[in-house]
């Protein structure tokens, strides 16, 4: 196959496990004598260039700290639309590289920042057949045209763009379809995956009777980093005092050594900083748990899954994700989303309440097994082969999709505009 | 059944705008209704303030789109569009270069909904124009040679003069005494009423029926009528327009190039609606040589085209002095109506572009498949 895929960031220029995903999926496709290029935003930083990786794409960077503390609701209003719904000179960008590479198929990931929709219906309209990589709520995020959702927007898109969506799990296709995108018929559920051979010799857990537990990811509410130092909290005093927190990962809201230092945790809890995912892999295989008190929205998470090929084993949120994926007491400990009800697994790890080797071999036996990139491969490789030899819808004009890309941007400028005068 | 979207950014009510350009996709709709004895179906969108739906006749109906009040009047435009749009067959956007026709253009080739344009000389947001967005378009409908000239795209152009409704405009059974002369149109400055009350010949009375839709040139038509028996009348019903129709000598459409206020119009007749509806009610008409009109009316036949005020004025004073020409030229009128010009005659016209339209997108649709 060849195959065009289209991502706003591609690694080394990453944010998280969305953009490695995505270069790991193409390495495999590569490897398996698939031609991959990629079409990508600028980089945010400096970056060698590699064969078949076009950075053409200019990317409106939402999420960039500066640009957020942008306190101007024009200057916002104007970003949305760049980043979410239309880019006229990415659409021209994209029309070139698609008759310049010809795909069978065009593989799309996150396209917040690169104007989205406008892509995804050049893509359409040009009659080309498309697979969407879907690990988080990207259409939502698409459609809103500042700055929320339009129903009749999420009608739209998934009425006018008939693609296949490979939905990482069902909390995050349910999250899609209750926003109004009624994808379902369109999706398939395919999980993500580790592609590290693990520690499957691992035979050493709760060294001396300590827990060591591990958590990696964004500093935030939203996975919980608050849940589980108060959870530490609680189990030291119960006086279950043997064991340790690392907390590896961007952020620095002082919410969070504040809190640690208020319930006096300093000799449990640590905020370690930013790891790469290679050294994270490396360090797996010296603890004992990984802490996932994620929010029930987590779509799916990488972490916990590369942590368990390492032999550390998840103790994650009853309702998130990757909850579909593990079963608790088999390959997981399941945990309400409270201080009390992590708490509550860790202190049960500590007394010896479960059987944790027994789990976390299992567990571990499982991921690699299971959630193995070999093992998903063949699937997201019969999704796209699937999608490039079905039917082609008749093609438009490409010089009629640059017209409409236009018209459609100088539109939502014009809108905008107006929606704020009243 | 195909369902036609009829997307026009005013609609024919005191609500929105009564007008010509306005009244037109009504009656083609009801047409196109008429002449394919059900085989389409015609939402007529438009927006306003509030939502409404109404059925106009049966397979006609009107759905209004609530929106806030837009910049320019013709720039509405209503995130249902993407809907009620995408679930057409095709679409018929009235007015090309508005908001709301953009949007139209848009979302329907995103649907890959076949895209039928009438022109109707308003012009909102320019950003359309800019791109050409109108060589997006599959047929353009031109109402005359003038306004199939005025266009500047490479789509493909079909003319279908007239679409006026020959039932309601009809000659009354017992015609009234003739005893006046009439103009019906809104009171702008395009319109040339100015021109008209100028030219009027001493004595003889005029009715000039109309909305007044620009307060400043209302007050100077009342002041250039002083002292001429010039009436106003600003709130007339269909039926009462027809009543007067009927008791014309000639129902005339002064517009101009250059208005009251040197204001230049490049097309301020693209048909001239109102001539058609006093000719279906056999009535004379009379007309400036300005924009398509002259294309509907057949000099000394169904009544007069001219190029000076002095010329008008001969011909207000010919058909007022001479009923027997009257009588014959309001008869010709009709005739004319009746096997041209009738919504009827178009609607069959129309629905014949429609067949084509679908007919390609379908087999577009199979050479890819």
């Amino acid at each position: 196959m060849n195959v065009l895929v289209l991502s706003n960031l591609y690694p080394p220029d990453f944010l998280g496990g969305y953009e490695l995903g995505c270069r790991q999926v193409v390495e495999a496709l590569r490897d398996d004598g698939h031609a991959v290029t990629v079409l990508t935003g600028n980089p945010r930083q400096p970056t060698p260039a590699e064969p078949n990786v076009l950075r053409r794409l200019r990317l409106a960077d939402i999420y960039e700290p500066y640009l957020q503390a942008i306190t101007s609701t024009t200057i916002h209003a104007g970003r949305y639309v760049e980043a979410n719904g239309i880019q006229a000179s990415n659409v021209y960008v994209l029309i070139e590289t698609l008759r310049e590479v010809d795909p069978d198929v065009v593989y799309i990931w996150n396209t917040v920042g690169l104007g989205g929709v406008g892509l995804m219906a050049t893509v359409q309209h040009l009659g080309y057949p498309w697979v969407m990589h879907v690990m988080d709520d990207v259409p939502r995020a698409l459609c809103s045209l500042p700055f929320r959702v339009r129903p009749e927007m999420a009608a739209a898109f998934a009425r006018v763009l008939r693609g296949r969506y490979l939905c990482c799990s069902r909390t995050v296709l349910r999250e899609i379809v209750a926003a109004g995108f009624p994808i379902a018929p369109q999706a398939e559920i395919i999980p993500n995956w580790v592609t590290a051979p693990g520690t499957p010799d691992r035979t050493e857990w709760m060294a001396e009777g300590h827990l060591r537990i591990v958590n990696a990811g964004s500093i935030s509410t939203n996975k919980g980093v608050d849940v589980l130092i108060r959870a530490a909290g609680l189990l030291r005093d119960r006086g279950l005092a043997d064991f340790s927190v690392d907390i590896y990962g961007p952020g620095n809201d002082p919410q969070f050594p504040n809190l640690i230092r208020e319930l006096g945790l300093d000799d449990h809890v640590r905020l370690r900083g930013l790891r790469t995912q290679s050294e994270l892999a490396e360090m797996y295989s010296t603890y004992d748990a990984f802490a996932f008190p994620t929010w029930e929205r987590e779509p799916f998470g990488f972490a916990p899954l590369e942590a368990l090929a390492h032999g550390c084993l998840p103790v994650i949120s009853r309702v998130c994700g990757l909850s579909e994926w593990l079963v608790d007491g088999m390959d997981c400990i399941k945990a309400e989303r409270t201080a009390e009800g992590f708490a509550a697994a860790f202190g049960d790890i500590m007394q010896n309440k479960v059987r944790f080797h027994e789990l976390a071999r299992r567990g571990m036996q499982t991921v690699l097994r299971t959630f193995h990139l070999s093992a998903i491969y063949p699937q997201i490789r019969k999704a796209l082969a699937t999608a490039a030899n079905s039917p082609r819808e008749a093609a438009g004009s490409p010089e009629d999709a640059y017209r409409l890309a236009l018209l459609a941007e100088r539109m939502a400028y014009a809108m905008v505009q107006d929606s704020l005068a009243a | 059944m195909p369902t036609v979207a009829y997307l026009t950014p005013l609609y024919f009510d005191d609500k929105s705008c009564v007008g010509g350009g306005e009244r037109y996709p009504q009656n083609l709709a009801l047409g196109v209704a008429l002449a394919s004895r059900g085989r389409y179906k015609i939402e007529i969108l438009s927006h306003g303030p509030e939502a409404l739906r109404k059925e106009l006749h049966p397979n006609v109906t009107l759905r209004v789109m609530p929106t806030d009040p837009p910049r320019h009047v013709l720039d509405a435009v209503s995130w249902e569009c993407l809907d009620a749009i995408g679930s057409a067959d095709l679409l018929h956007v009235h007015q090309a270069y508005t908001r709301s026709s953009e949007a139209g253009y848009l979302t329907a080739k995103l649907h890959r909904i076949p895209i039928c344009v009438t022109d109707h000389g308003g012009a909102g947001s320019k950003v359309g124009m800019g791109l050409n967005v109108v060589d997006l378009v599959d047929r353009f409908v031109c109402q005359s040679d003038f306004a199939a000239r005025s266009l500047k795209t490479t789509a493909e152009t079909v003319l279908i003069k007239g679409g006026v409704d020959g039932d309601l405009f009809r000659p009354p059974v017992e015609r009234p005494t003739r005893d006046r002369v009439l103009f019906v149109g809104r009171f702008l400055p395009h319109k040339g009423i100015d021109r008209l009350i100028k030219a009027l010949p001493s004595g003889l009375p005029l009715t000039c029926c109309g909305r007044p839709y620009d307060a400043d040139y209302f007050r100077a038509l009342q002041k250039l009528a002083e002292g001429k028996s010039v009436e106003f009348v600003t709130d007339a019903t269909d039926e009462r327009i027809r009543d007067y129709y009927s008791r014309a000598w000639a129902n005339v459409l002064p517009s101009v190039y250059r208005d009251y206020y040197g204001v230049t119009h490049m097309q301020p007749e693209l048909m001239g609606f109102t001539l058609l509806e006093g000719m279906a009610c056999g009535t004379p008409v009379i007309c400036s040589r300005v924009g398509g009109m002259p294309e509907f009316v057949r000099h000394g036949e169904t009544g007069y085209v001219y190029d000076e005020l002095e010329e008008l004025t001969q011909h207000l004073k010919a058909v007022s002095s001479d009923s027997v020409l009257v009588e014959r030229m309001g008869r010709a009128a009709r005739r004319a109506v009746d096997q041209e010009y009738d919504l009827k005659v178009c609607g069959s016209k129309l629905v014949a572009v429609y067949d084509e339209l679908l007919a390609e997108s379908a087999a577009v649709g199979r050479a890819a498949a």
